[in-house]
């Protein structure tokens, strides 16, 4: 995969990690 | 990476850490009581809360976030974690109500009923309803018939209310968030972001009263343009960088509802005086118009990461399209008056003649310093010898034509469509991401 160049794109990937970190460690917490 | 700059992904660091600290919290407490779908009804409500405290923070008037990340990263992020944070909201009931037998499907509308008309759960419907009506608000901000700063005010009246009888759903018939460390949790997060609006609406216009300016010339600078240089009333006055913005109110009060960001087109070096380019927009530019000389302003600033730093790069590219020349007209000045020796080139496009400004300041620059420009008019007049027409990728290669783009600075500011075009021809020309600098002043 090529990384992100434009600002935005840079950005959006940014957030879809935040929120792919969450949602792991929401399943985590409900599977614990 | 600029110096005097974190990386804007070391911002992200502390947003997962207050976000996952409630499940951290949970996950601590003794006692277990309900299914997979159940704990992760209760994660996902959780994870929404501090979510949507966090909101207050990123919601763009926090200088030390918009120094690293710019004011426009701030707020996209802002914007774009609000999907999110909804999705995480809706979650929250719909797996409460998550049927495990189709016995319980056919009790759906009855629970939905239920749920609606609990006493218990009211403050997490009024949240609810509150988050649902804030989404589409933020979303078609310009297409509601609501001027700005009514807009604005009632964006944060509607999401004060809807965080606090989210705390008070959280803490109220919440499992977890009854224990005291989740209890702590809340309310200190709770106290940030209602500090965070108390400090813009309460705070800031004492303090902005104290280092207040005085409107020292209005003029006409171009066709719907006017120019408002503003002096120190007080001895204190703003500390800032060439290129950044501020937040400008005018009148006996600093009304934070009232303010507008503007670019400053002065640099520090020159003195504590500080320009303003402002472009007429409907009923405001007769407003501008007629601010009397004597005025009292009241600057909030400076924000924004549209500044030349302490980068090394051996060109300055700057382009500007339209208004977009008031912070390039700062960076200008800036160079000049530190006798920089860098190369610098200059593409300003504009509609027509009389809306290029700033021309005696652009061609002061040019006698001293090592200097190009190439102004871009659509309607050109007759005899006009300059480029005409847009801003096309030749004209933006052409002010880096000959030069390393891995030693080129280049700086942006014009309309969105026109930004995001000029970087895609710069990054296919070579130039590193970070040595591209915009600020957007549009979020629609």
């Amino acid at each position: 995969m090529t990384e992100p160049k434009s600002r935005e794109a840079r950005l959006v990937c940014a957030v879809l990690v935040v929120h792919t970190v969450l949602i792991a460690a929401l399943v985590a917490f409900a599977l614990r | 990476m600029r110096p005097g700059r974190l990386p804007s992904w070391l911002l992200i660091l502390p947003y997962l850490f207050i976000g996952l600290l409630p499940l951290l919290l949970a996950a601590a407490a003794q006692g277990r009581e309900r299914s997979v779908a159940g704990e992760l009804a209760v994660g996902a409500g959780l994870v929404a809360l501090a979510m949507l405290l966090m909101q207050f923070i990123t919601s763009g008037r926090n200088r030390r976030i918009s120094r690293h990340a710019g004011s426009d990263t701030t707020l996209r992020f802002h914007q774009l974690t609000a999907f999110g944070l909804f999705a995480m909201v809706l979650l929250h009931p719909v797996l409460f109500m998550l049927p495990g037998s189709w016995e319980e499907l056919g009790q759906l509308p009855r629970r939905l009923m239920m749920m609606g008309s609990s006493a218990r759960l009211r403050s997490g419907v009024i949240a609810l309803v509150l988050l649902a009506a804030l989404i589409p608000m933020g979303l078609w901000r310009t297409r509601l018939p609501l001027r700005y700063e009514l807009w604005r005010a009632s964006h944060m009246v509607l999401a004060l209310a809807a965080a606090i009888a989210s705390v008070h759903h959280a803490v109220s018939t919440g499992a977890y968030s009854g224990t005291p460390a989740l209890m702590s949790a809340w309310l200190l997060l709770g106290m940030a972001a209602l500090g965070s609006v108390a400090y813009v609406y309460l705070i800031k216009p004492i303090l902005l009263k104290r280092s207040a300016y005085r409107v020292k010339l209005n003029r006409q600078a171009g066709e719907g343009i006017r120019e408002l240089v503003l002096e120190p009333a007080h001895e204190r006055r703003l500390s800032y960088e060439a290129g950044q913005f501020v937040w400008v109110s005018f009148g006996r009060w600093a009304f934070p509802l009232n303010d507008h960001p503007y670019s400053l087109a002065s640099s520090p070096r020159e003195g504590g005086e500080l320009s303003l380019m402002i472009k007429a927009r409907g009923d405001f530019s007769s407003a501008m118009a007629a601010i009397p000389v004597g005025e009292t302003a009241f600057v909030d600033g400076p924000y924004g990461d549209f500044r030349l730093g302490a980068s090394e790069a051996r060109v300055i590219a700057l382009y500007a399209g339209g208004i977009g020349i008031a912070p390039i007209l700062g960076i200008l000045r800036e160079l000049q008056a530190a006798k920089d020796k860098r190369t610098v080139r200059l593409v300003y496009g504009a509609r027509n003649l009389d809306r290029l400004v700033g021309r005696d300041i652009i061609e002061g620059v040019e006698r001293s310093l090592d200097f190009r420009r190439d102004y871009v008019l659509e309607e050109p007049p007759a005899d006009w010898q300059g480029s005409a027409g847009a801003i096309t990728p030749s004209i933006v290669l052409r002010a880096i034509a000959g030069d390393d783009p891995q030693q080129c600075l280049c700086m942006i500011c014009g309309p969105t469509p026109m930004m995001q075009a000029i970087e895609r021809v710069l990054l296919d020309a070579g130039v590193p991401p970070a040595n591209i600098i915009y600020e957007r002043f549009e979020y629609d």
